[in-house]
């Protein structure tokens, strides 16, 4: 009967986690190609989500709650380092305007916010949720969810550096590759995915 | 302690010590049995539920990570991080719900035994350590596809460390309990089969001591029996031996004083007689007396042995009555040129004697020496205070012929000695004076210094106004 039970909530997670209707319908109805991104942020209240710079896969993650222990975490790679910098680079020589940025406690996610935006803020609620069970996973999901609804308009954009598992679990949104930028606008109370700008299609 | 017991109970001190040790094997092994039984209730009474959830957690792991195998092998062949993300999830969720039911069975079932928490704390690492190698097996997988084979090797390592540590715990539990209830079951079989040997044995040993020790006893009383009996007869024989001594002493006596009065009667004419006829007499009143002395010695002890001499104690004087036994058997002692030297000299040495008796004893002291004593020897009275209230009075001779292995002999009754075959007696006499002198409540002993010095030694009791003689 417990196993039935864990399948069939399985099951259903699944059939959440495909569908791209769960969260809105509007969410991956305008996608718009990187160019195009960029302009859209130019202009701000956008909410942008970094998914943090190419790492050493090499490294290990320790999942413990010391954060500030660096050397039990799995990093950002000598050529992540160098990713994110151009990034940070880019952004900065097209004006993009960039609000408050909170970032995951990890390690990788705070290098990139500084590599890229040169400040931030951390955000406990957006570390890494793949050792989190079923409950606490969701929850960071849904909290994530929260925060982008949370995050009010303006001239600037709102940026969130932190993981793939937690943008999954929150907005059904799979950021890919390390280092790409996911864009979302508010509108109303939802929140619409406009696209992903990777790290090699910004421009040189 | 075991003298004063009696036979019955020398015979039952054995099967007493048997229940004793018995009992105390038999308790010694309820011990043992309880403690192995307390362990078995531990380990499997009160323990059963948390091992019964403990192994069904580790058959859930074990169908979860078929399911974890499957998808890190996809994403060998398919890499598609994100589906790789989601399969995986699914896993990882399945591990959590695992994870809080297997620990917590784990510290539920921790009973205070060093090994067994150890063991269980080993699997509690053990998983945790799965644990996080499934989580990193996934994360990395949907980061980098290409990293699923190296993590399967990892998570499979992890794994088996997780098998080995839970049959660690099923070794234990085989151990511990499966053997543990065998062990009860052959103790208290082993425990009921010596204790009823031992009851056995002992009941055995108990109606042996009882039978061996009742016979044992007939035979002993059967014995005392005997013992008595024989005394009885011997004592029966003694009497009558002394009887018969006493009778045929009187029996002698009559015709012996007849012979030797009549004897006296022709002495008394012999002016009529010859030369010849009047040492005739002479020798006939000299045998007749000497037989009338062996006689009068026979029926002393006789009376001696019979126990019928009554002892009248007087305080004597000693150096009175030693004068008088001196005077008695100075002629003889004159014929062989012996000296006899009384050196008491204070009339107030007095001792508590029967005087007859005393008199006896000393005559037949000074007789003997006077036979004993070559020519010109001499013979020495003289006596000493040897404690508060006893008198020690020596007779010495010196010029004895006698050896020492003749002197240690003396008082032997009839012993008569080979160096001196004509000399005539029965034997008797010092036996006689030794019974007299105890029957005063005297010591009589002989003690030779030197060759040819021989000292008598009798001790009485004496009288308490007498001043210590030097």
């Amino acid at each position: 009967m417990k196993l039935f039970y864990i399948l069939a909530l399985n099951t259903l997670f699944t059939v959440l986690f495909w569908s791209p209707h769960t969260l809105s319908k509007e969410v991956t109805s305008e996608i718009l190609p990187a160019h195009k991104l960029i302009k859209a942020l130019q202009s701000g209240g956008h909410i942008i989500y970094v998914r943090h710079g190419p790492t050493n896969h090499n490294e290990k993650d320790r999942y413990s709650d010391d954060f500030e222990n660096c050397s039990s975490q799995r990093n950002l790679s000598k050529q992540g380092r160098a990713i994110v910098t151009k990034i940070g680079a880019t952004v900065r020589a097209l004006k993009i305007p960039v609000g408050d940025v909170l970032s995951s406690p990890y390690c990788r996610c705070k290098d990139t916010a500084k590599l890229i935006f040169g400040h931030f803020q951390v955000e406990p609620g957006l570390q890494f949720s793949i050792s989190k069970n079923e409950e606490k996973a969701k929850q960071l999901g849904q909290q994530l969810h929260k925060m982008m609804m949370n995050s009010g308009v303006d001239a600037s954009n709102r940026v969130f550096v932190g993981h793939t598992a937690n943008l999954k679990d929150g907005l059904g949104i799979w950021p890919k590759p390390e280092g790409v930028m996911v864009v979302f606008k508010k509108k109303g109370k939802d929140i619409i995915y406009k696209g992903m700008i990777t790290p090699d299609a910004w421009p040189k | 302690m075991f003298n004063s017991l009696s036979l019955r109970g020398r015979f039952l001190i054995t099967p007493i010590i048997g229940i004793i040790l018995t009992l105390i094997l038999y308790f010694a092994s309820n011990a043992v049995i309880r403690s192995h039984a307390d362990l078995f209730q531990k380990l499997h009474d009160n323990n059963l539920p948390q091992i019964s959830a403990i192994s069904r957690s580790i058959t859930l792991l074990a169908n979860n990570h078929n399911a974890l195998t499957d998808t890190l092998v996809a994403a060998i062949s398919n890499p598609d991080e994100e589906k790789i993300y989601i399969q995986g999830r699914a896993v990882l969720n399945q591990l959590h719900q695992i994870e809080v039911e297997l620990l917590e069975n784990i510290h539920l079932a921790h009973r205070g035994i060093v090994q067994y928490d150890t063991i269980l704390e080993k699997i509690r690492l053990a998983f945790i350590y799965y644990q996080e190698s499934s989580i990193r097996a996934i994360e990395l997988s949907s980061v980098n596809s290409q990293r699923a084979i190296k993590e399967l090797i990892y998570v499979s390592k992890a794994s088996q460390q997780l098998n080995e540590s839970f049959l660690t715990l099923s070794d234990y539990h085989t151990e511990h309990i499966t053997d543990t209830s065998k062990l009860l079951g052959s103790t208290l079989y082993d425990q009921n089969i010596v204790t009823a040997l031992a009851v056995i044995l002992i009941l055995v040993m108990i109606v042996s001591a009882l039978y061996f020790s009742d016979r044992m006893s007939s035979e002993i009383q059967q014995a005392e029996q005997m013992i008595i009996e024989a005394r009885e007869e011997a004592e029966r024989s003694n009497q009558d031996k002394s009887d018969f001594l006493s009778r045929m002493s009187h029996e002698l006596r009559t015709p012996l004083n007849a012979i030797v009065g009549f004897g006296e009667l022709l002495d008394l004419d012999s002016s009529m007689l010859n030369s010849n006829q009047q040492e005739n007499i002479r020798y006939i009143m000299e045998a007749g007396e000497h037989l009338r002395h062996l006689v009068n010695e026979l029926l002393d002890l006789a009376t001696i042995q019979s126990g019928k001499t009554d002892i009248t104690k007087n305080i004597i004087p000693v150096k009175s009555i030693v004068e008088e036994c001196i005077t008695m058997i100075h002629p003889q002692a004159a014929n062989k040129k012996i000296e006899i030297i009384n050196n008491i000299k204070d009339t107030k040495c007095k001792i508590q004697a029967d005087h007859l008796r005393l008199k006896k004893v000393l005559l037949n002291l000074l007789s003997n020496a006077v036979k004993y004593i070559c020519e010109k020897g001499q013979i020495m009275f003289d006596c000493k205070q040897v404690s508060k209230d006893r008198l020690q009075i020596r007779v010495t001779n010196t010029g004895s012929v006698l050896s020492r292995k003749e002197i240690s002999k003396l008082f032997t009754p009839f012993e008569r000695f080979d160096s001196k075959k004509d000399t005539e007696g029965t034997g008797i006499g010092l036996v006689i004076a030794k019974h007299m002198v105890e029957q005063m409540d005297g010591t009589i002993a002989v003690e030779s210094i030197r060759n040819g010095e021989i000292i008598f030694f009798l001790e009485f009791l004496l009288v308490n106004d007498v001043k210590e003689l030097s």
